[in-house]
């Protein structure tokens, strides 16, 4: 049995015309991919639309693909533009609901704080609350790391930063994180 | 440790993903992944953009000719009868009268060559029209008034044929202008004359042989006959010169099978005359000879052809001009 294909094999495939490939590439890529988008735009309608914009330049744009970086890091820096470009157009306002999420807990007795009583699940839904929070930079700094599996050259390159702006900005996200897990 | 330091050790953690606290927090977080909708919209999107196109490549050259096929079709029935009435313009529509199509579409030619042209006056098949008008104009060609000396050579070409064994001497009896006098002087006196003894066929015929040589078998029969003839009339000498006309034309087999142009081409009737002893020739012919000499101060020869004449011919009526030459 021959060694499965790498992504970038893949995606070259697929420029040639084999539409298997693009199958086995789409599932190994999908779900980071959309992760990667949804905690982008925090709104899952955007999200769709970013996503599926995503995969159609792709395709657009297959005879072009050359191996000259991880495929991931390809696909995360079109999603990227997409998403700093749907920011552009609609800048990201705290929902009603989210707005009063921040008030109740803010207003919350001390002991009903989520601090006070954390849990596993109250962990994961402050690390949301903090994520939507961040701003945009640090946030696709930090989930271009956490999801996309990128270093920092390939955050920087694919931001279009150097790399110690990539890490102050790393630094931010982090330290706002940990206050709210702190407080 | 100050707080730059845990800031560039955490840092250092999240990166490598050990020991991070972020990291497996965010781990635990629910992986949301597109739904189903989504994912066959994104495949359907990619399998489109590779799809070979020669799922349309089959209909399209046939779509393509069939649509070409109407496009003429329809101009052609649409610029149809614009068509025909530019060319009406130029030429008058048909009629329906062949008569009168022929009339105006048919050119005949008022003297046609005498030598070249078919003994019967047919016309020439047309090169330009389709099979029908052509039908048309041999129809009513002869509707069409005739010039006189063309229709003396089709009278003249009428009754060589007519005593013509074969339709093939038509070729040779061409329309001549001696010929016509001689028909036409032969139709006025045919009332009055007798008919002429059936003797006179055997130089008649020896004298068609020589000038429209038929093939072997019509030249045998018509030897046989001239000599049964003789036989029966009891003029050997006649059979005998019948004999050797049909073996002046069986002799030469050469100039038998003359070639088509030298069978249509223009040969002077008084050359034809002179070719033929005068003996072979229809008495009226004959007479037409003597006549012609008489004409040219040819007097001796005249009175000697008229005495044969008459000694071949007793009862033929001769004319008034030659009725008292001696």
């Amino acid at each position: 049995m021959g060694a499965e294909k790498t992504d970038e094999e893949l995606m070259l495939a697929y420029a040639h015309g084999d539409a298997r490939a693009f199958e086995t590439l789409y599932a190994r890529q999908r779900g980071m991919l959309y992760r990667y988008v949804l905690r982008s735009v925090g709104d899952r309608a955007m999200a769709d639309d970013v996503y599926q914009e995503t995969w159609s330049r792709l395709v657009a744009s297959r005879t072009r693909y050359r191996i000259e970086a991880k495929f991931s890091t390809w696909l995360l820096q079109i999603a990227h533009n997409l998403v700093i470009d749907s920011f552009r157009r609609a800048r990201p306002q705290a929902s009603a609901e989210e707005t009063d999420t921040i008030m109740r807990e803010l207003d919350a007795p001390e002991s009903e704080q989520p601090e006070r009583v954390l849990n596993e699940f109250e962990q994961r839904r402050r690390l949301q609350i903090v994520l939507d929070e961040l701003p945009l930079e640090q946030r696709e700094a930090f989930l271009l790391r956490i999801e996309g599996g990128l270093g920092l050259e390939e955050i920087s390159r694919l931001t279009g930063v150097g790399q110690e702006t990539t890490k102050s900005r790393l630094r931010y996200a982090l330290a706002k994180i940990r206050e709210k897990f702190s407080e | 440790m100050n707080a730059k330091e845990r800031r560039e050790r955490e840092l250092e953690s999240f990166l490598a993903e050990q020991n991070s606290r972020v990291a497996a927090l965010y781990r635990k977080l629910p992986r949301q992944e597109p739904d189903a909708k989504l994912d066959a919209s994104v495949l359907a999107m990619a399998r489109k953009a590779v799809a070979p196109r020669r799922s349309r490549n089959p209909w399209l050259p046939a779509l393509s000719a069939a649509a070409v096929v109407l496009v003429v079709a329809g101009v052609a029935y649409r610029a149809g009868p614009q068509v025909w009435n530019d060319r009406g313009a130029s030429t008058p529509p048909p009629t329906g009268n062949v008569a009168d199509e022929a009339k105006t579409t048919v050119v005949v030619p008022a003297s046609p060559p005498a030598a070249a042209s078919p003994p019967a006056q047919e016309p020439a098949p047309a090169t330009t029209a389709g099979l029908g008008v052509n039908t048309a104009k041999s129809v009513s060609a002869p509707a069409r008034p005739e010039p006189a000396d063309a229709l003396a050579r089709r009278k003249a070409a009428d009754s060589f044929r007519l005593q013509s064994p074969s339709p093939s001497r038509e070729v040779v009896a061409q329309p001549q202008a001696a010929a016509v006098e001689i028909e036409e002087k032969r139709a006025d006196k045919s009332a009055a004359a007798p008919p002429p003894p059936p003797a006179r066929d055997a130089p008649l015929q020896s004298l068609d042989a020589k000038i429209f040589p038929a093939d072997e078998s019509q030249k045998a029969e018509a030897a046989a006959n001239a000599t049964e003839r003789e036989q029966k009339d009891g003029a050997p000498g006649r059979a005998e010169a019948a004999s050797g006309a049909l073996k002046a034309t069986t002799v030469q087999p050469s100039a038998a099978p003359a070639p088509a142009s030298s069978a249509f081409a223009p040969a002077p009737p008084a050359a034809v005359m002179k070719l033929a002893p005068n003996n072979r020739l229809y008495p009226e012919h004959w007479i037409s000879n003597i006549q012609k000499m008489l004409h040219e101060n040819r007097r001796d020869e005249a009175i000697r052809n008229l005495d044969e004449f008459r000694k071949q011919y007793p009862d033929y009526v001769l004319p008034d001009d030659l009725r008292d030459l001696k």
